[in-house]
C-alpha cells in the first residue's frame, strides 16, 4: 500500500517506527507517527499555525507501553518509579529494559490512520499520500495522538483547513 | 468517550473511566516485567544465586533461570 506515498510521507512511517523503537513500545501507534511527522517542518509549521505547541508535543515522555496517565490514575507516579529505577540500575534502564521485537507492528488504530491517510488523499483528489494526509488522517481517527494534539493547545479545525490547502514547497 | 477525555483532559485521570483502569493494568504488568528483567540482572552481577533470587520472586528456581538465563 505505500507505493502511492510520497518520499516524505514514506520517511513518515519509518521515523514512525524508530520512535515507536526508542520509547520501548511494542507497536507502533499514532503518537509515534505524530511525533515523526513533526520532524518535518512543513507539517510541524502547520500544528505552529494552529497553536499547537510543538516543542511540548515532541518533548511529551512516551514510555510505550507503560501509560503514565493510567498509572497516576491508580496512584503510581511513573516519574518517580524511572527516576528510582534509573537510580539504582542506570540512566535509561527502564526504557532499556522493554522488550522490542525486530519487527514493529502498527497498532489498530495507526493502522487505521494509514488507511484514512489514502481516502484523505482521494478526497481531495491527489494522486499520491503526502505528509499532510497522513496528519489529516490523524485528525480524523479517534486516536491518541489527536488526543495529544488537542492536549498541546492545537485548534483541530484550523490545522484541518490548512492542511487541506496544498503548501507551497518553501514551507 | 475519546470526545468526552478530549473534552476535559484533566478528567480522564482521575476518573473512573475503565479504560484507564485497564490500561493501568497493562502498563503495571510492562512496569513489572522492566523491573524483573533489571533487578535480576543487578542480583546476578551482585553475585546473588538463582535459589536466592527465585525465593525473593516467589517462584521455582527452574522457572527464574529459564525465563532470565539468556538475558544475562
Amino acid at each position: 500500500m505505500f507505493e502511492r506515498f510520497t518520499r516524505e510521507a514514506r520517511a513518515a512511517v519509518v521515523g514512525a517506527q524508530e520512535e515507536a523503537r526508542t520509547r520501548g513500545a511494542r507497536q507502533i501507534e499514532t503518537t509515534h507517527l505524530l511525533a515523526a511527522l513533526l520532524r518535518s517542518s512543513a507539517t510541524a509549521g502547520a500544528v505552529t499555525a494552529a497553536g499547537g505547541d510543538v516543542q511540548a508535543l515532541v518533548r511529551t515522555p512516551d514510555h510505550g507501553d507503560l501509560d503514565a496517565e493510567a498509572l497516576s490514575a491508580v496512584g503510581v507516579d511513573l516519574d518517580a518509579v524511572t527516576a528510582q529505577a534509573e537510580k539504582t540500575l542506570g540512566p535509561g534502564a527502564l526504557a532499556r529494559s522493554a522488550r522490542s521485537p525486530k519487527h514493529l507492528p502498527f497498532a489498530r488504530e495507526a493502522k487505521k490512520a494509514l488507511e484514512l491517510a489514502l481516502r484523505e488523499a482521494i478526497r481531495l483528489q491527489d494522486r499520491s499520500i503526502e505528509s499532510r494526509h497522513l496528519l489529516l488522517a490523524v485528525l480524523r481517527a479517534e486516536c491518541s495522538a489527536r488526543e495529544l494534539l488537542v492536549r498541546h493547545g492545537t485548534d483541530l479545525t484550523a490545522l484541518r483547513s490548512t492542511l487541506e490547502t496544498p503548501q507551497p514547497r518553501s514551507a | 468517550m475519546v470526545d468526552r477525555m478530549i473534552d476535559d483532559p484533566a478528567t480522564a485521570a482521575t476518573s473512573e473511566d475503565p479504560v484507564t483502569g485497564l490500561r493501568a493494568v497493562r502498563s503495571l504488568r510492562e512496569l513489572a516485567d522492566r523491573l524483573e528483567t533489571l533487578q535480576v540482572a543487578r542480583a546476578r552481577q551482585l553475585g546473588l544465586s538463582w535459589q536466592e533470587i527465585a525465593d525473593a520472586l516467589g517462584v521455582t528456581r527452574q522457572a527464574v533461570h529459564k525465563k532470565h538465563r539468556k538475558e544475562l
